[in-house]
């Protein structure tokens, strides 16, 4: 039982992660592979705000998003304003210097060695220790956020990145501002992405620079890709099913040395197999064609 | 202190400079004249530096043979991935996007095949015992540091020389002005992408044999050499064939200066600051074209 809801505060965790993401790929049609780094400077803000300075979970989630925004802000300065290839090549970039700085920078993020005794949800008085507990509050944030991007996506604004995705010249011939819209996006994708990283940190309550590196970014874009992109449930598909994979594959007793790559290995296969054979995934919208 | 450790760090920047040059030279040529951003050069890379590995590390051939059929291997994997992947795609109308999430997809499942094969761990290909290096006045290179002065630049003016000089060159260059162009003038584009992709992987190769033989292998070290590549290639200047030797260099220099002048962790932060200050003032790169 406790492994179920387990299963289901992961769910909800990257469910805020996928569908963000696919706000930036599926919707505005713009490859970023710094989803994963947003994820951990989310829960790095968010961890250490409880662990240095005492903060419950409301200001360790505002810090969280108030952190990424700026950052993705800074850093869609540089990027956004030219061709996706460039896009694309910054966003790594930044993944690996994020990476870089979660692993060296030992005075805070205490390197290596990452962060551990991350305090558990604490809503006032009230600490959240029960898997129970933290699904009753982690539930309704994950639905929140899936609401937020499905009414950006239905909105004017998500209209407009759709007319980005599919001709940005047309769409600035028609006098929209792409690149302010570009900004917002990526710098709302982003703070969600930290929302997800919040969440997660209190969770676990122990995080490392791996968890949140170039190879999680992509598994996160496996989630949107076989799930499929374009449209709102897609992304929810990409998580039912790519995290429930995994727990089947858990079961068939493979030695942890090489279940990591295994692992690995699926996401990617899937979501080549996917490319090539079927561009909409599961239940998206043909958009990645 | 610094002062006295400056030509070996400028003679180390040269060295790591001309591992740069070569792929930013191979990334750049490919993408230059079928503007496919092949993040999957990583894997090339990684792959052929474990070939090696297997062949002259761990089955104890001889170490020429062994280049010879890792960089076969290199060349094969390239071209597979060109004619299995990129080719099917394109053949489809897929965007940038989906040829970019394809390569990615196709460097993360061969870089687990290669750590389920060989191990998550880095691994030694160097044979013999460590001797000390060569010493040139106050700079000591190892063997292999040398052989890549030498080779490097030898290589690389090979390439460019070929590219400004031979018809095929001239082909090649007249398909990275205007791809529409070249096919309407006559010039077999099909073929000249293939050899691009072919080229391309083996000096992804060198580059990758010359950093197995000095430091090992490792499964993730593709990962870092197609970024080194790709901002080599950016930062020289997208639009010329040559750019991305021109990066190589001011990067691997700029590199070992920062270590020098800064801290060795910031390796990587000076790297894609240099990288984030071109696209920010100058997205032509140092020679390049077109935005």
């Amino acid at each position: 039982m406790d492994y179920g809801l387990h299963l289901v505060i992961l769910a909800c965790i990257y469910l805020v992660l996928a569908p963000s993401l696919n706000l930036l790929v599926g919707y505005t049609g713009l490859l970023s592979l710094s989803h994963a780094a947003f994820f951990g400077i989310g829960a790095y803000a968010s961890a250490l705000t409880g662990l240095r300075l005492g903060w419950g979970f409301p200001g360790g989630l505002a810090v969280a998003v108030v952190v990424a925004g700026v950052l993705a802000a800074l850093l869609a300065v540089p990027s956004l304003r030219l061709r996706g290839d460039y896009f694309i090549l910054g966003s790594l970039g930044f993944q690996v210097i994020i990476h870089d700085v979660l692993y060296n920078w030992d005075p805070v993020t205490n390197g290596a060695w990452g962060l551990s005794d991350i305090p558990r949800p604490r809503l006032g008085p009230v600490t959240l220790a029960s898997h129970g507990g933290i699904l009753l509050l982690y539930a309704p944030i994950a639905l929140l956020c899936l609401l937020l991007v499905w009414r950006v996506a239905v909105s004017p604004f998500g209209r407009v990145l759709t007319a980005i995705r599919e001709d940005e010249t047309a769409a600035t011939a028609l006098g929209k501002d792409v690149w302010g819209c570009k900004m917002r996006v990526f710098v709302m994708a982003s703070a969600l992405a930290a929302v997800g990283g919040a969440l997660y940190a209190h969770y676990v309550t122990y995080i490392d620079p791996t968890t949140f590196g170039f190879v999680e970014s992509v598994y996160i874009l496996s989630l949107v890709v076989v799930g499929g992109a374009g449209n709102t449930r897609g992304p929810v598909v990409g998580v039912v099913v790519l995290l429930l994979l995994p727990e089947a594959i858990r079961f068939v007793g493979f030695p942890t040395s090489v279940a990591g790559n295994l692992r690995q290995m699926v996401y990617a296969a899937m979501m080549l197999a996917f490319l090539l054979v079927r561009p909409r995934g599961l239940a998206g919208e043909a958009v990645l064609s | 202190m610094t002062g006295s450790l400056l030509p070996q760090v400028i003679v180390n920047g040269l060295v790591a400079g001309c591992l740069f040059a070569l792929l930013g030279l191979g990334f750049g040529l490919i993408y230059n004249t079928t503007q496919i951003l092949h993040f999957a050069h990583g894997i090339v890379y990684t792959a052929s530096a474990y070939v090696l590995f297997l062949l002259y590390g761990r089955l104890d051939l001889g170490l020429v043979p062994s280049l010879a059929v890792a960089s076969i291997a290199a060349g094969a994997l390239g071209l597979g991935i060109f004619e299995g992947i990129y080719r099917p795609l394109r053949a489809r109308g897929a965007s940038g996007l989906i040829l970019m999430i394809g390569s990615t997809a196709v460097f993360l499942l061969l870089e687990n095949l290669v750590a389920l094969v060989f191990g998550n761990d880095s691994q030694v290909v160097a044979k013999g015992v460590v001797e000390a290096g060569y010493q040139f006045g106050s700079v000591v290179l190892t063997p292999v540091q040398v052989t890549t002065l030498v080779a490097g630049p030898a290589l690389l003016a090979a390439v460019m020389l070929s590219l400004k000089t031979t018809r095929v060159g001239k082909a090649l260059r007249g398909l990275a002005c205007d791809a529409f162009m070249a096919r309407v003038v006559g010039i077999p584009t099909g073929r000249l992408e293939r050899l691009v992709f072919l080229v391309g992987s083996l000096l992804a190769f060198v580059a990758a044999a010359l950093v197995a033989l000095d430091t090992g292998v490792r499964p993730d070290m593709g990962l870092i050499a197609v970024l080194l590549a790709a901002v080599a290639v950016i930062v020289g200047g997208i639009g010329n064939l040559y750019a991305g030797v021109l990066g190589g260099f001011l990067i691997g220099l700029a590199q070992n200066l920062g270590i020098l002048y800064f801290s060795p962790k910031l390796q990587n932060m000076i790297t894609f600051g240099i990288l984030l200050a071109f696209l920010l003032f100058r997205p032509t790169g140092l020679v390049g074209r077109r935005a």
